[in-house]
């Protein structure tokens, strides 16, 4: 039986000091649970029960700043974080502009060294600046390949490509060394559980593909129901093996040094905030590829609502991945004692 | 004995007391509905957690029966400090009062 708050008690208690759960939220969570039970199969009372039940929860957390409290505030720093690049993917909506656009691929920089610092990282310099620059690498290359070879037929000049393609390259390059000037240590981890992620990343591709297939069919319905269910199957398979190669080469590496370096924070929410807000920053650099011409720009970035229905599966396939790739605090705190 | 270390006893802190030492072994949410309004549910854990650190009250896990579901809740009792500063409390109001009397 899933009685009401458990989530909520679980993830919250994996923030919190252990003290301030037994003794606040497991009381407050028991009266919740109580009075639900309480009021058995009498609806009204029950919703009653839980309205003020949670309506007491909401009031201890903001009331009396448990959300304030060591662990829980770097989680909202995170969040915040993820609010500054949403905020940043609304403002490059209606700032048509390539330099404001590179702004979004340091993005990332900024995230990942404020994270990877706050969070007191283990990893080396030279280790940081070669994941980085690997990563990086190969996002630009992939994105590149990804433009020009299924839309070399529009009139764009591949010299235009190369140009950014090179600039591209040096942003990764810069990036890459200010990531690991600010967060490396001299310290490092090792933890290669490979099958077990690429699992993961199996998992998260295939809850991009399902959220590509529910938007897209949606999306499409009234203009083309026929053939987006005619195409979506072979194109779900499609986008699931190009967003599998492309998270195993591009985000996993990120994730994990993610994890490795945040052993506090190394847990389920977190990191899927974290996957949330790095997934979808490669679709801003999908206009800055063709700077010559207006229409992927127009295509693309129509407006805040369609660029956020566009991101929505690489929120949830960041998020999934992330959640996935997290280590239970509590086991890993066992096996260390 | 310094300022600092005397203990001190506020109005909600008071009011659990009160309605401890009267009621004997009490649930958070009993306590909150009988001080009509005076104790918000939540918030009262604050409270009590705090009153359990100075040493007034002190809890346990209700007793778990067979086949019981949910959470287990804390039952609060008052302790002998506890009754002590409500008394001590009690009477310095009482006497400060005598003393403000026209």
């Amino acid at each position: 039986m899933n009685l009401p708050g458990t989530w909520l008690l679980a993830l919250l208690a994996r923030h919190l000091d252990e003290k301030t759960v037994e003794s606040i939220l497991v009381p407050t969570f028991a009266d919740l649970q109580h009075e639900t039970l309480r009021a058995g199969t009498n609806v009204p009372r029950r919703w009653v029960a839980l309205v003020r039940g949670y309506a007491a929860i909401v009031r201890l957390l903001f009331g009396h700043g448990l959300l304030w409290r060591s662990q829980m505030r770097r989680l909202i720093g995170v969040l915040v974080l993820g609010g500054v690049g949403a905020a940043l993917v609304v403002f490059l909506d209606f700032a048509a502009d390539t330099r404001v656009g590179l702004g979004a691929l340091f993005l990332v920089v900024m995230v990942s060294s404020v994270v990877l610092r706050v969070s007191n990282a283990g990893c080396s310099y030279r280790r940081v600046f070669v994941s980085c620059l690997g990563a990086g690498m190969i996002v630009a290359t992939a994105l590149c390949v990804w433009l020009v070879l299924p839309y070399n037929r529009l009139p764009h000049s591949r010299y235009a490509y190369a140009v950014f393609f090179v600039s591209l390259m040096g942003s990764v390059g810069l990036g890459s060394a200010l990531i690991a000037a600010v967060a490396s240590k001299p310290t490092a981890g090792t933890e290669p559980v490979y099958q077990r992620r690429l699992r993961h990343v199996a998992i998260a591709a295939a809850a991009f593909a399902a959220c590509f297939v529910v938007r897209t069919i949606l999306g499409g319905a009234q203009a083309r129901a026929f053939w987006n269910v005619v195409i979506m199957p072979t194109y779900a398979a499609f986008v699931t093996f190009f967003f599998a190669a492309f998270a195993i080469a591009v985000y996993l590496p990120v994730m994990i040094g993610a994890r490795r370096a945040l052993p506090r924070l190394a847990t389920r929410l977190p990191l899927a905030i974290i996957g949330a807000v790095l997934f979808p920053i490669p679709l801003l650099g999908i206009p800055l590829l063709q700077p010559d011409s207006p229409w992927p720009w127009h295509f693309y970035l129509p407006s805040p609502g369609v660029l956020l229905w566009m991101s929505f599966p690489y929120v949830v396939a960041g998020a999934v991945l992330g959640w996935l790739l997290a280590g239970r605090r509590h086991q890993s705190a066992g096996a260390a004692s | 004995m310094t300022a600092e270390s005397v203990p001190t006893l506020p109005d909600k802190e008071r009011l659990i007391l009160e309605l401890l030492v009267s009621g004997g072994t009490m649930f958070g949410l009993q306590l909150v509905e009988a001080s009509r309004g005076r104790l918000k549910r939540g918030t009262v854990y604050v409270t009590l957690g705090r009153m359990e650190e100075k040493g007034y009250v002190e809890s346990e896990q209700e007793p778990r029966t067979p086949g019981a579901i949910g959470l287990p809740r804390r039952l609060y009792r008052p302790t002998s400090l506890g009754e002590r500063a409500l008394r001590a409390w009690s009477t310095l109001a009482r006497e400060l009062a005598w003393e403000g009397r026209p």
